[in-house]
């Protein structure tokens, strides 16, 4: 019987002093891969370098843990609550090396950095990449400057990996609503919630127009599930750790299920700063840390799961004195093809009120703007988000910093409230060409509260997405116009990109030269270290990556305890 | 067939029960959350001029409170940076047998601030006293500029705001007219007007557990629902196996009470005239 912590900065069985494997963040995949790995009697250590908000996380008792997330836009928009602190956790930007040293020092694609990662913050969108996402090495061909490949598995072999992350979770959705979406081996657990009024206005939008809407695929409760309540529609969503658990946010899913076992301990607070290797070099034997109070120390293990984000996985290696320059990256790739997906934004403002401060942030999308690979009059493009705006603060501070209206102007403004309450916003998540030249390295310059070189990123976009957007965007802005809106745009790209889907750095495949992890996330140069997140992705296809950072995560876990037959592992397909 | 719960009515309900403590958001100091002012009275009023100049309607929501709060956050224990969760006590739970609103109210959680860490605690100090006075807070000022500390940014910027007035027109920048205010706001030092203009905005529209949205102000005027959990908009009717929507505040409607005014006026011309630049058009 598990008994929960009462020790500051650990949760679950703090007894344990030795240790199976090691997990480098709580996130998505450190919490799905650290679930397989305890359910199966190995002693697991997770060390979460962000705060814990879900005390009482590890209590057996039944019920859930009290979040101390809330519906504070100051406490998440504006006071980084769950994101890096830009002022003691930066990044650097520059588009490309002969832009300088760094473009851009601040909040450069921060996922969260809390017990759950980046998923905390996240409305949960959870739909299952296409089958053809898994061959576009093969169904692109060549494509001038760019690094497409196909991934070392297919879907066929990931589909039980859905399906057993889909059940653990929890998500809504409705049964073959997507004509474009992969066959599925059971049911969404739950039906859809409630409809945003603003999303039905763009579904029956889409639909005058010959497109496919759909239900989005939700890991958010519409019913009792899993020992969760069901969401409320409180309008808090995305970018907010959710209240009342609603979410199936891998912190009081996959982690709370592993801190359970009584082979789990977790301690966060706790930033991984180095990398020892063993004697001979094939492996690591352990990792320096730095503790809660700043102290250094180590923890060692037989395997290490690397799973801190794209970028942060990226950093660490980096970071590690053995690895910087070698070991681990004999293929050159690694810290390169980082993908985001290319965001595309058609805004509508409408001459009613939608209310967009009223449910999941985005109920509703459609695939019918993916494309289809190779096929010019459908260029590869990505699912469509049907949302709309729900933030006082934020809409205060556009009319102010980059409107530039004050005193009476501004009152009016927020009164009639055209870019909030009036606001809807279809978000294509673009598929974003792997380039070499879009890269991780450390900032020569920059530091972070601990004294550590900040990732820099160096990003430019292919001409591969910027022709898709060109093909698209106009086909968005028709949507608006059918979905009723008075006034309609397309937002300008932003640079650095906002996106928080973060891919690429650390790519699988089955060729050592070219790629860094092999089929199950094992990094090609090293006995006993796998990588667990965005990182081992070959293509960012168009479709949110959280279900299947998970997927994955569960099957490199598995792999692990039941070495060829991953599936052994799984409890639900 | 709902809750159809108002906020008025929310009020009475729960006046009724211990809960009624829970609503402190009508008082922003709180007891036991006293903090020593940061500005005298003469400070205070230009600021609260200058926020007003901003944003009029900002003065009496608060907004020089909540500054005044931000500024003072390390005089509490733990420091008033998050506000706890998950819950404010002014919506009830929801009624999962009724489908509908019950009379049981959270207490308000969010007057418990919340501990920081070690690292988060570096960075609100050094937001507040400057990079050079916080011990670890130095580790970028070789690389990138010192960071001054809103405290003297604040300081600085109004005792200069008053000075330059003085100076100039014999009178305290508070009691000038509001268009000599925004010429001296132009010309004032731009981290202090910056700062103004974006703690202004919190102020008026952050939770009232910050200082300021004094009886919620900021929200009632801008037709902002505020927080809403644990009741939130949708209840999940578990015998019916369904949501029920509230009719008040629907999710999948239009507004019951909307007029579809439109947009109009002057933020129908700024819009379009934005829109139109973006190369977007006006469809009607």
């Amino acid at each position: 019987m598990a008994i929960p912590s009462r020790e500051p900065n650990v949760l679950g069985n703090t007894a344990l002093t030795t240790f199976d494997a090691i997990i480098i963040g709580s996130g998505a995949g450190g919490s799905a891969a650290a679930h397989v790995l305890a359910t199966q009697g190995r002693k697991v250590l997770v060390l979460e370098t962000g705060d814990n908000y879900f005390p009482g996380l590890d209590d057996p008792d039944p019920g859930q843990p009290v979040a101390l997330y809330s519906n504070d836009e100051l406490k998440h928009g504006e006071r980084a609550f769950i994101s890096p602190d830009p002022l003691i956790e930066p990044r650097t930007f520059r588009p490309n090396e002969a832009a300088g040293e760094r473009t851009y020092v601040g909040d450069v694609n921060g996922l969260p950095r809390t017990v759950g990662g980046g998923a905390v913050h996240a409305d949960m969108k959870y739909p299952r990449f296409q089958e053809t996402d898994f061959r576009l090495g093969s169904l692109l061909g060549d494509v001038p400057g760019a690094n497409f490949a196909d991934w070392p598995l297919i879907y066929d072999e990931l589909a039980p990996f859905y399906t057993e992350v889909e059940q653990v979770v929890g998500v809504q959705g409705e049964e073959g609503s997507d004509p474009f979406a992969p066959p599925r081996g059971r049911p969404y657990p739950m039906p859809p919630g409630v409809p945003m009024y603003c999303a039905i206005l763009a579904s029956e939008g889409a639909r005058r127009l010959g497109y496919t809407p759909f239900p989005y695929p939700t890991a958010v409760n519409s019913q009792f599930y899993g020992g969760r309540p069901p969401c409320v529609d409180c309008g808090f969503c995305s970018g907010y750790g959710c209240p009342n658990n609603a979410k199936g946010s891998p912190a009081v899913t996959f982690l709370r299920q592993a801190l359970l076992t009584n082979n789990c301990q977790l301690r966060y607070n706790t930033t991984v700063v180095n990398l020892l290797p063993d004697a001979n070099g094939t492996g690591v034997v352990g990792v320096e840390y730095l503790d809660p109070a700043g102290g250094r120390d180590r923890a060692t293990a037989d395997i290490f799961i690397l799973a801190a984000s794209a970028i942060e996985t990226a950093r660490l290696w980096l970071l590690s004195d053995a690895y910087r320059d070698g070991i681990g990256n004999t293929s050159g790739q690694l810290g390169r093809n980082l993908m985001f997906h290319f965001q595309t934004q058609a805004v509508g403002i409408f001459p009613q009120r939608l209310h967009g401060h009223r449910g999941r942030a985005v109920t509703q999308g459609m695939s019918d703007f993916r494309g289809v690979p190779g096929d010019p009059q459908r260029p590869l493009a990505g699912i469509i988000e049907f949302g709309a705006a729900s933030e006082l603060i934020f809409e205060a501070k556009t009319y102010t910093l980059s409107l530039g209206q004050r005193g009476p102007a501004l009152r009016e403004l927020m009164r009639q409230s055209p870019l909030r309450d009036r606001l809807m916003a279809l978000t294509l998540q673009a598929e974003d060409a792997p380039q070499l030249t879009n890269y991780v390295d450390l900032d020569p310059n920059v530091r972070d509260v601990y004294g550590l070189p900040v990732a820099r990123i160096t990003y430019e976009n292919h001409p591969f997405e910027l022709a898709a957007r060109e093909f698209y965007a106009p086909k968005m802005l028709e949507i608006i116009e059918a979905a009723g809106a008075q006034l309609g745009f397309v937002a300008p790209a932003d640079a650095p990109p906002g996106s928080r889907h973060i891919m690429g750095t650390l790519r699988m495949g089955d060729d050592p030269r070219t790629s860094v992890c092999d089929r199950f996330g094992k990094l090609h140069d090293l006995e006993n270290v796998f990588c667990a997140d965005g990182g081992v992705f070959v293509t960012s296809s168009g479709f949110n990556p959280t279900l299947t950072i998970q997927a994955l995560a569960l099957r490199t876990a598995g792999n692990i305890v039941f070495p060829g037959n991953p599936e052994r592992a799984l409890q639900h397909s | 067939m709902t809750d159809g719960i108002s906020r008025r009515q929310f009020l009475i309900v729960s006046s009724t029960g211990a809960a009624a403590v829970t609503f402190g958001w009508g008082l922003h100091r709180l007891a036991g959350d006293e903090v020593s002012g940061f500005f005298s009275d003469d400070e205070r009023a230009a600021l609260e001029a200058a926020a007003e100049r901003v944003l009029p309607g900002a003065r009496d929501a608060g907004a020089v409170e909540y500054i005044e709060r931000l500024l003072t956050a390390f005089d509490g224990d733990p420091p008033a940076i998050f506000a706890g969760g998950p819950y404010s006590g002014r919506f009830p739970y929801p009624d999962h047998g009724a489908g509908a609103a019950s009379a049981s109210v959270p207490r308000n959680s969010f007057r418990r601030f919340l501990p920081l860490s070690r690292v988060r605690e570096i960075a609100w100090r050094v937001r507040l006293y400057g990079s050079a006075s916080v011990p670890g807070g130095d580790f970028n000022d070789a690389a990138l500029e010192p960071r001054r500390g809103w405290r003297d940014v604040y300081r600085e910027g109004v005792l200069a705001l008053d000075a330059t007035s003085l100076q100039r027109f014999g009178t305290g920048f508070a009691a000038l007219a509001g268009e000599r205010q925004d010429e001296m706001l132009a010309e004032a030092d731009s981290a202090f007007v910056g700062a103004l203009i974006e703690h202004t905005l919190e102020g008026t529209y952050a939770d009232p557990e910050y200082g300021g949205n004094l009886d919620l102000g900021g929200w009632r005027s801008s037709a902002f629902d505020g927080d809403s959990q644990p009741l939130g908009y949708s209840v999940f009717d578990r015998p019916a196996n369904r949501y029920r929507e509230r009719a008040g505040a629907p999710v999948s409607t239009p507004n019951p009470d909307e007029g579809y005014a439109g947009l109009e006026g002057a933020p129908l011309e700024l819009l379009t005239g934005i829109v139109t630049g973006l190369g977007g058009r006006r469809f009607f």
